[in-house]
């Protein structure tokens, strides 16, 4: 048996506290009883030596925990023979390379080629070498296997000619889930476990702030691997980046539309230069002036366009790296809505409820709504690609409509009806076809108000916020009263104060009734009049999946879900090369975005454009601290050199830990302390039970 | 009633053998039986007096006055002065003798076969069994730092079992305080007797001269017999141990060896105040280690009762003639 740290077997020599003080003893435990210590003085304990040692065997119990403690502090090992002094052991090496966009500023990749040359000259013919690349992924560049696969002296020179065919990509840099993978690497090797010695993850990157390593937070660290940063330093420190800011405006006017969309320009902490220019790529005027003190950000608009097309490319231009200075512009795919009002309405009315319905859906952005009214459902005009939305009912029909309204729910749309009249229900009769329902006119006095709003209920989501829940100020002046029954399957959104339902909602097959009491014209309540009409019905024509946006603004590395209107014709994507990659019929995304640039989807149903971006985290290209790596568990080695070219002594003492790491013979002893320690109360108690005269006295 | 009033001379060649060993008696479980075991042994041990049934002490002469009895005229005294002389006797009645046996928790103690409380208990059996016996008046008070039990003095049939029964309970007191138990004493005891007072004697003795001098001025005649353990005299321990006050419960980590001198300076100290102030007072006194025959005990209570009766501390009450 070894010890790691022999020096604590000095401290057995504590065995001799025991002994002596066996040989000295103190009666200090014995009781007399006395009928009266008013004579006495108290005295100073008296020791007695004693030339004979008693209790052999509990002194033996004491001396023997004594030394089991020394020795666990010594930390015993068994030797195995492959870790004797004259077989050497190679280490097992992953060389984590970053070829995230960050890399591909000026002079980076020679700093990693010559960094990785350094590494590869210092490793011996018993080490064992991987290399594997990360961008938001990681790839295998070279195995263990293929390493060991290679003539010895053809190792080096093929594994340099790997990584310099490495190149740079656009990805953004996920370097926590790298190091997990390296290191699962590393524990994976089933050759190298067997043979033992040092593991090593040697990280080879520019350490930007921009990478994310969230994912070593939920990694326990393999013990026994060493993580060695060697961060590559960028000459230039100036670098900015352009990033467009999201329109949140529901006006008919967009940024894109005018051709100025905003945009957020941030400079790095360490730029040297605070002044650059932005304008469009194939823009002949001259840019806009922006100035951004380093470390912070500005709001600018892009210089304007007369006529905006519908994709562009916006570019920075004063800083030292230009791998992060355009942002690709689309402009996202409008979408008409139709909806359907069954009702003869007069639209200019204000009295009437299609008057609200109109100023409810407004053009926004991406949508443009078109609100219809109608007398009647025509069945020839549902199905297709017109098919309206959403439709409103408010008044009776005839049962050719009904028919046609009735399939439509069905079909899975939304319908929203609103009583206006007890003779309404008759819809709600047919549609829903309970026989026992009834619907009549309700007495209100005054008004009556709405209570017990479910407002966990998709339909009324958007009123969840804390403030936009009171519906207090809603005055309703006449309603309808409908008497559900029981066993129906109905949901009831909200009630009047006479407990009566307000709203209520009902699936008809694949779709759903919205069904008001009473309607929110000024003749029967003040619900178009407040501010929670536009939400509400929108929140309705949501439910529908109707506003489903499509964005048109996307990272690197995005999938890409295709438009729906190219549905069921043949689609390519053209790429910002210009070269076009067919989709499969049925497929409904894309994720081969490896690039910025401006993507299109082409079909016969027309062209749909969105913009690919490189992404903003990507540009944060200061420094980060190792620590932070070293907070989240992975262990650092503090110097380069030191860690790729240790010692013969550091790493056998090395070697020598990990053994008794692995062993950790410390346990037993500490178990047979315990157990030691037992007998020893066991064996005092006893004798203490057996031994009158040695009641109250130190056995 | 005869009473046996006589000079004692014991015999000294015989008393040594007679004398029973303390252990010995104490393996007799009756304490009635004890106290008569003792008492007849004590009995053969001395001369008989040949004044036996005499109980009336002549103490003066006094002139005749007419009116007097003329059966009380020492004619002899007459015929040698030619005057009449009335002879004046000394009221005897029969004695009331209180006991006051200590039952605090240190009597408790005894390093031998018995402790100092069955020992107090056993004297006190015995005086109460040899004055009962003659005719005399018996009471008992048990205390500790007030008074447990009391008895007041009876000499009727079955009374001394009760005695006997109420001095064989083991003590059950705490502390020792002399003085509350003797106030109480001298406010009950409105009549003259003897007071006996058993006890070890381990506390403070400050205010013990003042009571014991009360009882005293009221007429009582009071012995002290102070009982002590031999081990508490002379202190024969030889390992150091966490020494328990009995009554305080207090610890105290002691040294034997070390200590001895201090404790036989300052025990000595307390014995010879004790022994001082009851010399002062007039009062008798006799220390008591729990090895020493009984018979002492009693020899030395009937020499501390002829040394009282010798004393004429005060006029007493006399009367002239009768039958006492």
């Amino acid at each position: 048996m070894n010890f790691l740290f022999p020096l604590f077997l000095l401290g057995s020599m504590a065995a001799a506290v025991p002994i002596l003080l066996h040989l000295i003893r103190q009666r200090t435990r014995q009781r007399v009883s006395f009928s009266s210590l008013m004579f006495f003085q108290p005295t100073l304990p008296r020791f007695k030596h004693r030339r004979r040692l008693e209790n052999l065997l509990l002194l033996f119990l004491r001396c023997l925990v004594v030394i089991l403690l020394a020795v666990a502090f010594a930390r015993p090992y068994l030797a195995r023979p492959t870790l004797q002094k004259s077989v050497p052991v190679g280490r097992r090496m992953v060389l984590l390379i970053d070829t995230s966009a960050s890399m591909r500023r000026a002079g980076m990749g020679a700093q990693l080629r010559q960094t990785a040359e350094s590494l590869l000259a210092q490793t011996t013919a018993l080490d064992r070498v991987a290399v594997m690349r990360f961008d938001q992924t990681l790839e295998l560049a070279l195995g263990f296997d293929e390493w060991d696969s290679l003539e010895p002296d053809q190792r080096v020179p093929t594994t340099l000619t790997r990584i310099a065919q490495l190149s740079p990509t656009w990805a953004a840099t996920d370097l926590g889930q790298a190091l997990v993978g390296a290191a699962e690497a590393l524990e994976d090797d089933d050759i190298g476990s067997e043979q033992g010695g040092v593991k090593q993850v040697h990280l080879i990157s520019d350490l930007q702030q921009g990478s994310q390593v969230q994912a070593l937070q939920a990694y326990t660290w393999p013990v026994g691997t060493e993580l060695i940063v060697k961060a590559l330093a960028c000459e230039s420190p100036s670098n900015a980046a352009l990033q467009r800011v999201p329109d949140h405006g529901t006006s008919g006017s967009t940024t894109e539309e005018t051709g100025a969309p905003r945009i957020r320009v941030t400079n790095a902490a360490t730029a040297l230069s605070e002044q650059f220019q932005l304008n469009w790529a194939d823009a002949s005027s001259p840019g806009t002036s922006v100035y951004v003190v380093p470390g912070h950000s500005s709001l600018v608009n892009a210089p304007a366009r007369s006529d905006p097309p519908e994709t562009g490319r916006l570019v920075l231009t004063g800083d030292d790296h230009a791998f992060d200075n355009s942002l690709y512009l689309a402009r996202p795919l409008r979408r008409k809505i139709k909806i359907l009002y069954l009702g003869a309405d007069d639209p200019n009315d204000s009295e009437a409820m299609l008057y609200y319905v109109k100023r409810a859906f407004q053009r926004d952005g991406i949508h443009d709504f078109q609100v219809l009214a109608r007398a009647r459902l025509d069945p020839a005009s549902l199905g297709g690609t017109d098919t309206a939305h959403m439709i409103i009912v408010t008044d009776t029909v005839d049962q050719a409509s009904l028919t046609a309204l009735r399939a439509y729910v069905e079909s899975g749309r939304t319908v929203l009806m609103a009583l206006r009249s007890a003779e309404a229900g008759a819809i709600l009769y047919a549609l829903t076809g309970m026989n026992t329902l009834e619907v009549q006119e309700a007495e209100v006095d005054k008004y009556a108000m709405l209570e017990h709003l479910d407002i966990q209920h998709p339909l009324l989501r958007p009123f969840t916020a804390p403030g936009f829940g009171d519906f207090t100020q809603v005055h309703v002046w006449q309603y309808r009263q409908v008497s559900i029954p029981d066993a129906a399957s109905v949901q009831v959104l909200a009630r009047f104060d006479t407990d009566d339902p307000a709203w209520f909602s009902l699936k008809l097959g694949q779709g759903q009734l919205v069904c008001m009491a009473c309607g929110w014209h000024p003749e029967d309540s003040d619900l178009a009049l407040s501010s929670k009409f536009v939400p509400l019905i929108h929140s309705i024509l949501e439910s529908g999946g109707a506003l489903t946006a499509q964005a048109s603004q996307y990272v690197v590395g995005d999938t890409v879900p295709l438009p729906a209107l190219h549905a069921g014709s043949d689609m390519r994507i053209r790429l910002p090369d210009n070269t076009t990659v067919p989709v499969p019929s049925g497929q409904e995304n894309f994720a081969a975005t490896d690039q910025p640039g401006i993507y299109a989807v082409e079909s016969l149903a027309g062209r749909h454009a969105f913009a690919v971006n490189l992404a903003p985290r990507e540009s944060r290209t200061a420094v980060m601290p190792t620590d932070e790596l070293e907070q989240l568990g992975a262990v650092l080695k503090d110097s380069f050199a030191e860690s790729v070219a240790p010692t013969s002594q550091l790493r056998q003492q090395r070697n020598l830990a990990a053994l008794e790491h692995e062993q950790k013979i410390w346990r037993w002893v500490l178990l047979a302390v315990w157990m030691v320690l037992l007998m020893e109360i066991g064996l005092s108690a006893w004798l203490t039970r057996i031994t009158p005269g040695l009641q109250g006295e130190q056995p | 009633m005869p009473r046996k009033t006589m000079p004692l001379r014991p015999q000294r060649s015989t008393q040594a053998a007679r004398m029973v060993d303390p252990d010995s008696l104490m393996r007799i479980k009756s304490i009635e039986l004890r106290a008569k075991v003792i008492v007849e042994g004590f009995w053969q041990g001395i001369h008989r007096s040949p004044f036996r049934g005499f109980s009336v002490e002549f103490t003066e002469y006094r002139p005749y006055t007419p009116g007097d009895d003329p059966r009380y005229i020492d004619w002899r005294l007459y015929a040698r002065t030619d005057r009449l002389h009335i002879k004046m006797f000394e009221d005897e009645t029969n004695l009331r003798c209180h006991l006051l046996v200590d039952h605090s928790r240190s009597m408790s103690y005894g390093s031998g076969a018995h402790t100092k409380a069955q020992y107090a208990a056993t004297l006190a059996a015995t005086l109460a069994y040899f004055l009962f016996n003659q005719g005399d008046a018996v009471g008992l008070a048990l205390f500790d730092d007030t008074i447990q039990q009391y008895m007041s003095c009876r000499n009727r049939p079955n009374y001394l079992h009760r005695l006997m029964l109420a001095l064989e309970a083991p003590p059950q007191g705490r502390t020792t305080d002399l003085g509350r138990p003797l106030q109480h004493l001298t406010r009950i005891l409105n009549r003259r007797g003897l007071i006996v007072l058993i006890s070890d004697l381990l506390t403070s003795i400050e205010r013990l001269e003042w009571d014991l001098g009360t009882l005293y001025a009221r007429g009582h005649d009071v012995i002290v017999f102070q009982v002590l353990d031999p081990a508490e005299l002379t202190l024969d321990f030889d390992t150091p141990a966490l020494f328990e006050d009995l009554e305080t419960g207090r610890d105290m980590y002691v040294d034997p060896v070390a200590a001895q001198k201090g404790y036989h300076e300052r025990l000595s100290a307390h014995l010879t105040q004790v022994q001082r102030m009851c010399r002062g007072l007039g009062i008798g006194y006799c220390l008591f280690d729990t090895k020493r025959p009984f018979d002492e005990a009693l020899l030395n209570f009937m020499q501390q009762r002829m040394r009282t009766r010798k004393q004429i501390r005060r006029p007493r009450k006399a009367r002239t003639g009768g039958t006492p």
